[in-house]
């Protein structure tokens, strides 16, 4: 808009101006102006840009009338004309002297502005675009989209000059103007919008952060609104992005977590969530790669795993070839090696504790991953504004590869009927019932499967089954599960989680052996915090879990009886808790719990009081069904870079393995709960904002533990002996290091050391002896480097001392079942050479408009060409000479696409 | 159990062998073939049977044997609670053969009258020795009845085998207190629960241990009730046959395949060599009965056999390539092919056969046994 600046110079015959002039008579009243007309500037004046003053003497008459202009000083002949004219239109109010309006002569300068000239630029959207995230269709917000022009007559019909436009333009809301560079930001859509821009090619630039800088001159500007899609590149896209919702439930003080990004970068691991934790330490090694998780030197049935609060029917296809839960829908892997609190129980070891993350709410993502072993399928998206869906599908298909070429080697003889296969499916709905609460389902399920035939094998019995050539295996489970979180007035807390599960499956072993099982299993979990104070929270839940479980199975022994027999149990756990916490200053954190464990398979009275040790002094087996225990720990912040940790808890579970040691003829029904007492003190150092290290020292002492006397007594002569007794007695010390090195710029890893010794009590010896998974050292390194270009490498070494072994120390040729039977010396007085092993893993992205796609090489154990890793001892027929057994170099390539 | 079926698979698929052969006998250590236990065929004892014990080693030279005998089921390799073979060993009936083939020894023993009951006797409850899983088979009554009434019964039946069938029906329901019990379905599982093994343990040049065992049952004493009171006789061998096939193959059916020519190996024999051959052994049984077996389920199962081969390479030792030896499918089959070496003229090798059956779900059922033993020279084929 026009600025007119108004001077008035009274004459100085009549008037004089209060600001220049002041001469007689006095001048009573000075004329002021009343309309204003602007002055209708042609094309042809504006193009040319002229700004200045017109100056101008008006005689007013007595009315206020301009009646004659006389211009003094002027800018363009056309342009002084106009405002000449338009003077003429002027009024103002009369000049008084004395009383009586009186005709005078001012001076007058007309101020032409740039607003003045431009005032036919208006305000007109020309140009409007969205910005995307190249590869994953993310909307990118808050990039500045900026704009030049290198020829400034490409618009031939702007009304004013070129630099004065983009400057008039630049006022605009939402754009502006600088140094010759119009710009303006997407919103959170990643939407933009330019208004007037010249006609014309331009240069455009799309500067963000995490994003490289996009730059475009392939844009031409007309009258039309042009509207255009931009897709720029990340600077990584390694990192995940994971929406999470509501609080972090659960803040161990023992706790170790590993978020999705992490998981995904680990060599040799393939991004299996699952086999990532074996990098934890305190996590036993297990043999030939498999998936067996012992903690701190127990066994893996003496932990427990959950999916969002429920026991995980299984954890790995095969045992160990992959994790059956999809390590894309994870958000983060808590792991609690010991002294963990009252949330959680039936276990005397650790827990691992999967979260699974919501559904994508904002956009549809999906990505298919082919590699030698499987292809799977994941997509997730929103339904609508409060609720998303997430799903998944894996089959592999490396079995029906391997049929396919097995069919055709003669050598091998074993025509596969069924070739080994896995599938798993997921499929996961939240609904947001409020910002408060939260509502998610799952479905989830895999199976397991293979048939082989064997036809020169007939060393089975038609009365196991008429089958007797076949090798097959089916394990499957679904299940469905709810959870509901819920926040009221930022002091109630509420978690409930539910799940039923069914699983089934058989197997057949030749003729010789045969199973079939089926079980259901219902879950039912909740838990309420109320912080009473910002001092005091009291937390209080229940956990219920009952499995029905039915199993047929039958062998012969090698004497030649069946074993037949049917395991039809009802198991489970119903414990209520309840915790403490308290703050008495910011800086520590105390928590005390107490639980209460009743598991109906068992039979024996449960401890009056929570056991600390296998109290010997008086009878303290005199208690409920329910098992007490009473768990403590405590965190002290010394400063912001330094804090220490201790625990001290009483635990117990159902004597394992679950079905097995409380069997009437394998087992005994009359066990105890297995217990154990673990003490555990840490310390937490927050070397800087990347990385921090961990050290803990532990002592977990175990009894009542079910022994396994061995195959002997389940083939002794006259009847089927027992082959777990009770009374054993198990002790786990060692130190831990996890040094973590989040990611940087470029740069990611960890270092995780355990020191550590796992003995079991020998009744034989009177003596602690090794344990089958005491590793005493056990290192692993993991680094993970980016590179340019979506380039990235990484790498994992794992140095462990080599497991126990029982030696032969003489044989027998049983001439009758025709082998040799070994005679073995003190248990587990050797051990095989260390472990060593080196993973290596390469991955590049190549990222297109819409897609991305991911290849990459693993390679499992290259250390393997200089150093034959042990893993097992085995020995010849005749138990005269022995090796060992190592996993060779296993190279696994995939593609991913990402969409 | 389903890693006890993935490793199967795993050791199946990829052809895991220990790392020296069964099938190979090497030349600086005893092997310890097989023994025979035969009661008038029967590879079986009842109390008071006198039985034919004879035992066939390879390998090493011989220098001494050392014989015990332990009743226990359990091997114990301290050699504990062992009888003196001379208590139950007939007089003067020890023999021991030293030829160019293979080495033996034999002798005769009579199983104790109360070896059974020194084993099974004395249990309150005849419960105590049947398996949980079994006990719904038998009566209440029964369980409850001593292990020595049980054995009583038995005794007075194989000591009287003129009282007959009804006899044994009659005390059968009075023991069971089951008026309805099928004797048929009842007695084979009694007498599965009343064997016991006697086990012999030999020591052969003081470091080579073996042992073997042989079921002592009332079944032989009994067989007057019927077929379906079953026994087990040994096998019985025929001969080893050597094949000359055309080329080099793989595998060999001499019941659908072409051959040149076959040699019947019956002690020391020449073998004619010429590399565009291969060669292959089979080794047949005499026709005769097949036995039968009843499961604690009562079901009946024809018996299985299994063909077992070891070979001894008199002029070489080790495994290197250069080695005689057996190469055989995934299981022990009645036909085998011989690898021969590059040169192998003047080779002089052992070869044993031993077929042996076996039937899955009779508990303590006693394993037939029998061998065939023959060396050979490799020549020169004119």
């Amino acid at each position: 808009m026009c600025r007119v600046v108004l001077v008035l110079v009274i004459s100085c015959l009549v008037v004089k101006s209060s600001e220049v002039i002041n001469c007689q008579p006095q001048l009573q009243q000075e004329p002021v102006l009343i309309k204003f007309v602007k002055a209708q500037l042609p094309l042809s004046v504006t193009r040319l840009g002229i700004t200045g003053t017109v100056t101008m003497n008006l005689l007013l008459d007595e009315r206020g009338y301009v009646d004659s202009v006389e211009l003094i000083n002027g800018l363009h002949p056309a342009l002084d004309s106009q405002v000449v004219k338009a003077a003429f239109q002027f009024k103002f109010t009369p000049a008084i002297i004395a009383g009586v309006p009186v005709s005078v002569m001012i001076v007058y300068q007309y101020k032409v502005t740039a607003d003045d000239i431009c005032y036919t630029v208006t305000d007109t959207v020309n140009f409007t675009g969205m910005v995307f995230e190249r590869g994953t269709k993310r909307p990118v917000s808050d990039v500045e989209i900026l704009v030049n022009y290198q020829d400034s007559l490409s618009d031939t019909t702007l009304p004013v000059p070129f630099g004065l436009y983009l400057k008039k333009i630049g006022e605009f809301s939402g754009q502006q103007y600088l140094n010759g560079v119009l710009s303006t930001w997407t919103d959170s859509f990643g939407h933009f919008s330019f208004k007037s821009l010249p006609e014309g090619p331009l240069v455009l630039r799309i500067i963000g952060a995490g994003y490289e800088p996009f730059s475009s001159d392939q844009i031409f500007i007309s009258k039309q609104n042009r509207k255009m899609v931009f897709r720029i590149n990340k600077s990584s896209y390694d990192e995940n992005e994971i929406v999470v919702y509501g609080r972090e439930k659960n803040q161990e003080i023992s706790k170790r977590s590993l978020s999705s990004k992490q998981i995904n970068s680990v060599a040799g691991l393939n991004g299996d969530a699952m086999k990532v934790v074996q990098i934890f330490p305190g996590v036993s090694r297990p043999l030939f790669g498999g998936g067996s998780i012992g903690i701190r030197g127990a066994p893996s049935w003496d932990s427990r795993f959950f999916l969002d609060g429920i026991p995980v029917p299984q954890l790995y296809h095969f045992g160990g070839l992959k994790s059956v839960y999809n390590s894309e829908a994870l958000h983060s892997i808590d792991m609690f090696p010991g002294g963990f609190g009252v949330s959680y129980g039936n276990s005397i070891a650790g827990v691992i504790a999967l979260n699974s993350r919501n559904a994508e709410r904002e956009k549809f993502t999906s990505y298919v991953d082919i590699n030698l072993m499987d292809i799977s399928a994941f997509a997730e998206g929103p339904v609508n504004s409060r609720t998303g869906i997430l799903t998944s599908v894996r089959r592999s298909y490396m079995g029906d590869l391997l049929g396919l070429a097995v069919k055709k080697i003669d050598a091998i003889e074993i025509p596969v009927m069924v070739a080994p296969y896995y599938y798993d499916y997921l499929v996961r709905a939240d609904i947001d019932l409020s910002p408060y609460q939260k509502l998610f389902f799952t479905l989830f399920g895999s199976k397991d499967a293979l048939e082989l035939v064997v036809p020169s094998v007939n060393a089975g019995s038609t009365e196991v089954d008429a089958m007797i050539d076949r090798v097959s295996n089916t394990d499957a489970f679904n299940m469905v599960m709810a959870g509901h979180d819920a926040i009221v007035e930022n002091r109630w807390e509420n978690s409930f989680r539910t799940a039923l599960i069914q699983g089934l499956g058989n197997g057949l072993l030749l003729g010789v052996l045969k199973w079939e099982y089926k079980y259901y299993e219902l879950m039912i979990r909740d838990e309420l915090s109320y912080s009473i104070s910002d001092q005091l929270k009291i937390t209080g839940g229940f956990e219920l879990w009952m499995k029905k479980f039915r199993q047929n199975t039958i062998f012969p022994t090698a004497e030649r009886i069946f074993f037949r027999d049917t395991i039809d149990m009802t198991s489970g756990i119903a414990s209520p808790h309840l915790q403490l916490e308290y703050r008495p200053i910011p800086s520590l954190t105390v928590k005390s719990g107490f639980r209460y464990d009743y598991y109906p398979e068992i039979k024996k009275k449960a401890s009056l009081l929570p056991e600390f040790w296998n109290y010997q002094f008086f009878d303290n087996r005199i208690g409920f069904r329910a098992e007490p225990s009473i768990r403590l720990s405590a965190k002290f912040q010394i400063n912001k870079k330094h804090a220490l940790t201790a625990a001290l808890g009483t635990y117990n579970q159902t004597p394992q393995p679950l079905g097995y040691a409380t069997h009437d003829t394998l087992g005994n029904s009359d066990f105890p709960v297995t217990k154990a007492r673990q003490v555990m003190m840490g310390y937490n150092w927050k070397i800087n904002e990347i990385i921090s290290a961990d050290l803990q020292v532990y002592h977990n002492q175990q009894w009542d533990l079910p022994v396994f006397t061995g195959l002997d007594q389940l083939l002794s002569l006259n009847s089927l002996s027992p082959v777990f007794k009770n009374g054993g007695k198990g002790k786990m010390y060692g130190l831990e290091l996890f040094i973590q090195h989040d990611q940087g710029r470029n740069i990611s890893g960890w270092i995780s050391y355990s020191l550590s010794k796992s003995k079991r009590y020998s009744t034989k010896d009177k003596r602690y002896i090794p344990y089958d998974n005491d590793q005493t050292h056990n290192l692993q390194c993991v680094v993970n480097y980016r590179f340019k270009k979506h380039w990235q490498a990484g790498s994992r070494l794992r140095f462990v001392s080599g497991n126990p072994y029982t030696p032969v120390v003489d044989r027998v040729s049983d001439l009758t079942n025709r082998f040799f039977i070994p005679v073995y010396g003190e248990k587990n007085s050797l051990r095989n050479n260390p472990f060593c092993q080196i993973d290596l893993r390469v991955e590049k992205k190549f990222v297109f408009d819409k897609w991305i796609l991911t290849g990459y090489l693993d390679l499992i154990n290259a250390l393997w060409l200089v150093y034959k890793s042990p893993e097992i001892t085995v020995y010849n027929y005749d138990y005269t000479k022995k090796t060992t057994l190592s996993v060779p170099v296993i190279p696994s390539l995939g593609l991913k696409a990402d969409f | 159990m389903k890693w006890l079926v993935l490793l199967t698979v795993l050791l199946i698929q990829c052809g895991y062998e220990f790392p020296t052969g069964y099938e190979t006998i090497d030349n600086d250590k005893v092997r310890p073939v097989v023994m025979i236990f035969n009661n008038h065929q029967l590879a079986e004892g009842s109390p008071l049977d006198t039985i034919d014990l004879r035992a066939y080693f390879g390998g090493e030279k011989i220098n001494s044997i050392r014989w015990s005998i332990l009743s226990r089921s359990r091997f114990d390799a301290e050699y504990n609670d062992t009888i003196p073979i001379e208590q139950i060993m007939l007089t003067e009936s020890y023999k021991e053969y030293f030829g160019t083939g293979t080495d033996s020894a034999s002798m005769l023993i009579m199983v104790p009258d109360s070896l059974i009951r020194h084993e099974l006797g004395g249990l309150q409850n005849v419960g105590a020795l049947i398996p949980s899983f079994m006990k719904s088979y038998f009566s209440a009554d029964f369980l409850k009845k001593s292990s020595d009434d049980v054995l009583d019964m038995l005794d007075y039946l194989s000591n009287q085998p003129s009282s007959g069938l009804l006899v044994a029906d009659s005390l059968v329901r009075t023991l069971s207190g089951d008026a309805k019990i099928d004797i048929k379905e009842f007695m084979p599982r009694i007498l599965q629960i009343f064997s016991v093994p006697l086990n012999i343990y030999v020591v052969v040049n003081e470091k080579f241990k073996a042992k073997s065992a042989v079921t002592i049952r009332y079944n032989n004493r009994l067989r007057y009730l019927g077929s379906y009171i079953p026994v087990n006789r040994n096998p019985q061998i025929q001969y080893i046959r050597l094949y000359r096939i055309n080329g080099d193959r793989a595998t060999f059916d001499p019941r659908v395949d072409p051959y040149v020519d076959y040699y019947d190996l019956t002690g020391f024999d020449s073998i004619a060599f010429n590399k565009k051959y291969s060669y292959f052994l089979e080794v047949t049984r005499k026709a005769g009965l097949v036995d039968t077996s009843i499961s604690l389920q009562g079901l009946r199962d024809e018996e299985h056999f299994t063909c077992e081969w070891l070979l001894q390479d008199i002029n070489n030792q080790g495994t290197d390539s250069d080695f005689l030896r057996i190469v055989r499918n995934l299981s022990a089959v009645s036909v085998v092919k011989i690898k021969i070496p590059s040169n192998p003229v003047g080779r002089v090798f052992t070869v044993w056969s031993i077929v042996y059956d076996y039937s899955l779900g009779e508990r303590l059922r006693p394993v037939g046994f029998a061998t065939r033993c023959a060396s050979a020279i490799i020549v020169n084929q004119p």
